[in-house]
């Protein structure tokens, strides 16, 4: 085996430490998972008391919140699954060993986006039995799963730098808007259509510009965290 | 093992120390001594790795081994010592024989707390936790960062033969503190970090 081989084999050997320590620690404490489903079933619940509105817009309404839900949970998860390695400094641990900073960034992308896949179920559930949401289609998965890409990279770019600079959380969720925009409105386009129509023809662009979001935010996202490390240090 | 020339780090402007030249050789032990706020924290944090220094610099073998106990344990408060100690060697990569842990882990007095949560234990074992957390590596060069502060008597000692016993075999150790009395025991080196300051 090359070197090069090698050094790609421990790479995602340490990919999946990190990832299993991270799964390992939150599913023992439960804190963030736990949290962030009783915020979004108390969310659900009120808009189901608040809004008993006709089939017309019921679909239209139901789209955006469920994203907006969603991308405030994503906040929860993303300040949840940082915390686990900065509350007693294991980070500068983590990198005096030699990890790279793209790796522990793709390592939080894939904890973050494992515990947001249990809340979006949980979300989509809530939706299903509370607002008798019906999905025609089963690309919602995919399109779930794609935002979910996205939405995970951001709000760790976004929470890493946040809590390494000591800024006030509730800076994070003015930070995160701008950036999520491309995908809540793709997001709430996407699942209108699939509510309603269920064609799929209709999408196809938005789920392009999903992908293409996806990638570039985790590409920079990798390469911005692994020069803020080396600027920091 | 180690040589570091004209060291200095200033943070938001503030100078906090500058012109610092270590010369820490194969089985010494140098202690760092000086008041609180003198700068002995950033000091080994720049000779550990962990930040940079503004000038000056650090000339270490590359294959010199390096490892850090900080003021914190560091350590994963809901994972146990032993999960811990599996977590750090899976991403450092190093790992010392099952015996040597053993011996280590009975020197630290820590064999029947292995299970044991972080956040369960007392300071001073999360204190000897952190240490065989650092030691599993076989660190050449092992950096501690007020390893004495709040341990009681029993605890101190036991560090002191763990320090001795590392500098026999080959280590060297760089080790801070405001307690001169107690460094002055196990140091070759003193070095005052209040003739640094500006």
């Amino acid at each position: 085996m090359n070197s090069n081989s090698e050094n790609i084999t421990k790479d995602i050997k340490t990919l999946f430490s990190l990832f299993k320590k991270d799964l390992k620690l939150e599913f023992r404490s439960l804190s963030t998972i736990l949290i962030t489903i009783v915020f979004t079933a108390l969310i659900v619940v009120l808009f189901n008391i608040a809004f008993p509105f006709g089939v017309a817009q019921k679909n239209e309404i139901i789209s955006i919140i469920i994203w907006v839900v969603f991308l405030f949970s994503s906040l929860i998860v993303s300040s949840g699954m940082i915390e686990l390695d900065t509350k007693d400094n294991s980070l500068e641990l983590i990198l005096m060993y030699g990890i790279k900073s793209e790796i522990y960034f793709l390592s939080k992308v894939l904890s973050v986006f494992t515990i947001l896949s249990i809340v979006q179920l949980t979300i989509f559930s809530l939706f299903y039995v509370l607002f008798q949401l019906s999905f025609q289609n089963p690309v919602i998965i995919l399109v779930a799963i794609l935002t979910n890409i996205g939405i995970s990279s951001i709000t760790v770019i976004l929470g890493i730098l946040s809590v390494r600079n000591n800024l006030n959380q509730n800076i994070l969720s003015i930070l995160v808007i701008p950036f999520t925009l491309p995908y809540l409105l793709g997001a709430v386009e996407v699942t209108n259509q699939l509510t309603e129509s269920g064609n799929i023809n209709y999408i196809l662009n938005s789920l392009y510009a999903i992908v293409a979001f996806d990638l570039i935010f985790l590409i920079s996202g990798a390469l911005l965290i692994g020069v803020y490390f080396k600027l920091e240090k | 093992m180690i040589k570091a020339n004209n060291l200095s780090k200033s943070f938001n402007g503030n100078r906090i120390f500058s012109g610092i030249n270590l010369n820490v050789k194969k089985s010494t032990i140098l202690g760092v001594v000086g008041n609180n706020g003198s700068g002995k924290t950033t000091l080994l944090k720049i000779v550990a790795g962990i930040i940079n220094s503004d000038t000056g610099n650090i000339n270490l073998n590359a294959n010199i081994k390096r490892d850090f106990l900080g003021h914190e344990n560091m350590l994963y408060q809901n994972f146990s010592i032993s999960e811990n100690i599996d977590f750090f060697s899976d991403i450092s990569g190093f790992r010392i024989s099952s015996e040597l842990q053993d011996e280590i882990e009975k020197a630290l007095g820590l064999q029947n707390l292995l299970g044991k949560k972080i956040s369960d234990l007392s300071y001073g074992q999360s204190k000897k936790a952190s240490m065989l957390r650092s030691l599993i590596s076989s660190p050449d060069l092992l950096v501690l960062d007020e390893p004495f502060s709040n341990l009681d008597s029993e605890s101190t000692d036991s560090f002191i033969s763990i320090l001795k016993t590392l500098k026999k075999e080959n280590k060297s150790v760089i080790i801070s503190s405001n307690r001169k009395d107690v460094v002055g025991l196990v140091s070759d080196d003193l070095l005052n970090m209040d003739d640094y300051n500006e």
